[in-house]
């Protein structure tokens, strides 16, 4: 069931976002302050990371620990094609096996689930939400709170099921009556929006506080956005900041960059520059435009590491690759002797090519990210 | 939209073997409120006067836009001449058949109060819906109340869930049943069935959730 289990954590991470995709609009009506901010940044612009990805060489490095997903399936937009290949194999062994197990008498739950996840994901198997549904429904009809969670995905976005937001609420609230973290984190997002069911904020607060002390790193970096601006709960900047911190250490980004300006303003932590530079970086490295250009003034300015103008102006471009313009570090790139802008120049190309200091952090990671 | 479709009352009628008596009283129960659906259940009888208890009460649910089904013994064999909507049957064998032989011209309903799985089944074999708690058993309704909550927020076939009293519509609204079935708490109301229809339509409108 391993294998289950990745799908499961690949589809998740995936369903996640396209909730988050799917609705911008609400979102940012909605009258909570916060609500824009639990949302993750939107990856219209590609990241760093998948520019290396298409290197060949970097494809082949990273196979054993890619987290995959098929090509159209909801996919991880960091997927490499040939590793999808090899999992397709595995993905088709796998849904004969769980067919087999899920029409057996008894039938095995698990594999209802499963049988659901590759319906969804198009994996082993034609995609088909439909049919991913029916198994989600069966298994969800004998307890199991995965499909509970996948099937109101389903409904959330309209997938295979008529979209209905109420009825995913209550599937979510059904899965997290059992302890799944990422419902409860639904559930609240969805109390939060108010859509489907009233808002209530206190409520919300709740739910996202008992999924991130589950560990869930997205539900810990809202629940600190919910303490940072008192909705629904006291506002508490330490104890926001240190949600932010756990949900950092689990590589969640925003809570990454969140933390670090946290950490360089002192605010709800104690100040500390240097440590602010090493989330900055993590972030930065994971292809975040917004940490790509504080670590470049960080940089320009010496602050919380050695001031280094070329790495300021490598990063600088990097960010601005990515649409987010900056008139002071462009100043301060032209301001430049040529041999530093040429150097930066020099490192860019060089991390581009997937040998620098950026890509082996991505391959390091790339496998390791938790849902 | 979000919300959920309300509840809609459904009415189960007695197993009739006569239907002078009875027809005024489905009509005045029908004019008391929001009926969705009557389910004319026949008892076994020669088929020329089941085929006209059919006729009769058939036409008095449509008068009222209210969709008829049959149920009861050999109705297959009525259910087009009866001019019927539709037809309510056992989940569990044979109820692909009943599918493949009506649909989609007919409604077709599962009566499952079997084994979950029977009801999945007929959900998957395409029912228009299933219904829980069986008029014609004796099942306490929080048997039927505990599948209603089982089964709704999960799949997308409606379900009906069949009140013994009165009382009992309110919990299956709240459990989000897309029909609540009356039997019996109305046609022996003793105010009559259009004082209990239109009480049980009372409490349905106040346990609708406002709009957010």
């Amino acid at each position: 069931m391993t294998r289950a289990l990745l799908a499961a954590a690949a589809l998740l991470a995936a369903s996640g976002g396209a909730f988050a995709a799917s609705e911008p609009r609400k979102t940012l009506s909605a009258p909570v302050p916060s609500a824009s901010d639990l949302q993750q940044p939107s990856t219209a612009v590609p990241s760093f990371r998948d520019m290396m990805l298409v290197n060949p060489w970097d494809a082949q490095q990273n196979a054993p620990t890619q987290a995959v997903e098929d090509d159209e399936g909801p996919t991880d937009p960091n997927a490499d094609v040939a590793y999808g290949a090899y999992q397709r194999g595995l993905y088709r062994a796998a849904f004969d096996e769980a067919k087999k197990r899920a029409e057996a008498n008894p039938p095995d739950t698990a594999a209802m689930t499963l049988l659901g996840q590759l319906y969804a994901d198009g994996a082993g198997v034609a995609r088909d939400p439909r049919q991913a549904a029916r198994w989600y429904e069966r298994a969800a009809a004998k307890g199991d709170r995965e499909a509970m969670l996948q099937l109101g995905l389903l409904k959330l976005n309209g997938e295979g099921a008529s979209r209905d937001v109420a009825g995913a609420a209550k599937l979510f609230e059904k899965a997290a009556a059992l302890g799944e973290p990422e419902a409860l984190y639904n559930l609240a997002v969805i109390e939060l929006q108010g859509e489907g069911r009233p808002q209530n904020f206190a409520s919300a607060a709740r739910h996202m506080k008992a999924a991130a002390e589950l560990g869930q790193a997205q539900a810990q970096y809202a629940y600190a956005v919910l303490l940072r601006e008192g909705q629904g709960v006291d506002r508490d900047l330490a104890a926001s900041a240190d949600w932010l911190r756990r949900a950092a250490e689990q590589d969640d980004i925003p809570a990454m960059v969140e933390y670090a300006i946290s950490l360089f303003n002192g605010r709800g932590v104690e100040k500390d520059e240097a440590a602010a530079s090493q989330f900055f970086r993590r972030a930065a490295e994971r292809g975040n435009a917004i940490a790509q250009n504080r670590l470049a003034r960080l940089y320009a300015h010496g602050r919380g590491l050695a001031r280094d103008p070329a790495r300021a102006a490598a990063w600088h471009q990097l960010a601005r690759r990515q649409g987010l313009a900056d008139a002071w570090l462009d100043g301060f790139v032209a301001s430049l002797p040529a041999a530093d802008r040429a150097a930066a120049d020099g490192l860019v190309a060089k991390w581009s090519e997937g040998f620098g200091p950026i890509a082996q952090e991505t391959t390091a990671e790339a496998g390791g990210r938790k849902p | 939209m979000a919300q959920a479709p309300a509840t809609r009352l459904m009415l189960i009628t007695p197993e009739l073997d006569e239907v002078e008596a009875f027809e005024p009283m489905l009509r005045a129960a029908l004019a008391a409120g929001d009926v969705a659906a009557v389910v004319i259940r026949l008892a076994p009888a020669d088929e020329r006067s089941r085929l006209a208890r059919a006729k009769t009460l058939v036409q008095a649910a449509q008068d009222a836009g209210a969709a008829a089904l049959l149920s009861g013994e050999g109705v297959e064999d009525i259910v087009g001449r009866s001019g019927a909507d539709g037809l309510q049957a056992e989940a569990g064998e044979g109820f692909g058949e009943v599918i493949g032989r009506f649909k989609p011209e007919k409604i077709v309903g599962a009566v499952a109060q079997g084994a979950r799985d029977d009801a999945m089944s007929a959900g998957e074999a395409g029912a228009d819906y299933v219904l829980f708690g069986d008029p014609a058993r004796d099942e306490p309704f929080a048997a039927t109340l505990e599948r209603v909550e089982w089964w709704a927020p999960i799949f997308e076939v409606p379900c009906v869930g069949f009140a013994r009293a009165l009382d009992d519509v309110a919990a299956l609204a709240a459990a989000d049943a897309e029909f609540a079935a009356l039997g019996d708490a109305v046609w022996r109301h003793e105010e009559g069935p259009a004082a209990a229809v239109a009480s049980a339509e009372a409490m349905l409108s106040l346990s609708r959730q406002p709009a957010p």
